[in-house]
């Protein structure tokens, strides 16, 4: 960047650059620091966006256990036992170079699972469990909803431990958002930020 | 105890229905846990016979031989 209109970039007058435009839109930042049963992030999903990522980033749970989701209708986490995903974990246990790999997968459950396998770790400084979960046209109510995820989090005992997970709701419905929760746990802190790529 | 959520950045009490919804939650995760620790513990016994006679030379049940079978 060069010249006089850069140069004037955040100046309150005269003449001053626009702010560049993005077609990658940061839509909501939530952060929970203190416990709590879930979280849920809704009432972001527009027309304007038919794919949407949320980060979630140091998600601790009050003891260890594995990090599920829900999708939301109408602002209401949906609870029917319509969820299907199906799971890979592959953890590093640290007595060797092999990993260890599990596959799981639900079908009719009341809930996607992010993370399988072992637990995450309860303890704060190994950060919780950290990832992405990636939403396709949740607006769209003549298909079913999809969801693909990838996370990270120390075992309980400490393992080093990937989750690849991915499924749908089965029924066709439109979503206004998504609850995360941790299985049997609370918890106790966590940022989620949502993002949404412009049509 | 009053157990909390949030949605977005807002912070409030469960409902009694979302109550009941996490303890039913609670008590589904044990039983998957439960149901996955009894499965590997039978695995590991069947893995464990079917060594044992392979290595004695005797014959296997149908289920030993599918822990070896691909």
């Amino acid at each position: 960047m060069s010249g006089i209109i850069s140069d004037n970039q955040g100046r309150s007058s005269g003449l001053v650059k626009s702010a560049a435009s993005s077609d990658y839109v940061k839509l909501n930042t939530t952060t929970v620091s203190s416990t709590i049963a879930s979280v849920s992030i809704d009432g972001y999903f527009t027309s304007d966006y038919d794919y949407y990522n949320l980060y979630f980033t140091n998600c601790v749970p009050a003891s260890a256990a594995q990090y599920w989701m829900r999708f939301n209708s109408g602002g209401s986490a949906i609870t029917g036992g319509n969820y299907r995903d199906s799971n890979f974990s592959n953890t590093n246990s640290g007595s060797s170079y092999q990993l260890d790999g599990e596959k799981y997968g639900h079908w009719g459950t009341t809930y996607f699972a992010l993370s399988v396998a072992g637990n995450n770790n309860a303890t704060a400084a190994y950060g919780g469990v950290c990832g992405e979960v990636q939403i396709f046209q949740p607006l769209n109510a003549a298909v079913y909803p999809q969801f693909r995820s990838s996370c990270y989090g120390a075992g309980g005992s400490g393992t080093a431990q990937q989750h690849f997970s991915g499924g749908y709701y089965d029924a066709a419905t439109a979503i206004s958002g998504v609850t995360l929760y941790f299985a049997s746990q609370d918890t106790e802190s966590g940022t989620f930020t949502l993002f949404g790529v412009k049509k | 105890m009053t157990r909390y959520k949030q949605v977005n950045n807002v912070r409030s009490p469960v409902t009694a229905e979302e109550e009941a919804q996490l303890e039913k939650d609670k008590e589904t995760f044990l039983a998957i846990e439960q149901a996955k620790a009894d499965a590997k513990v039978a695995q590991d016994a069947l893995k464990a016979s079917t060594k044992a006679k392979l290595i004695a030379g005797e014959a296997l049940t149908e289920a030993e031989a599918d822990t070896i079978v691909i």
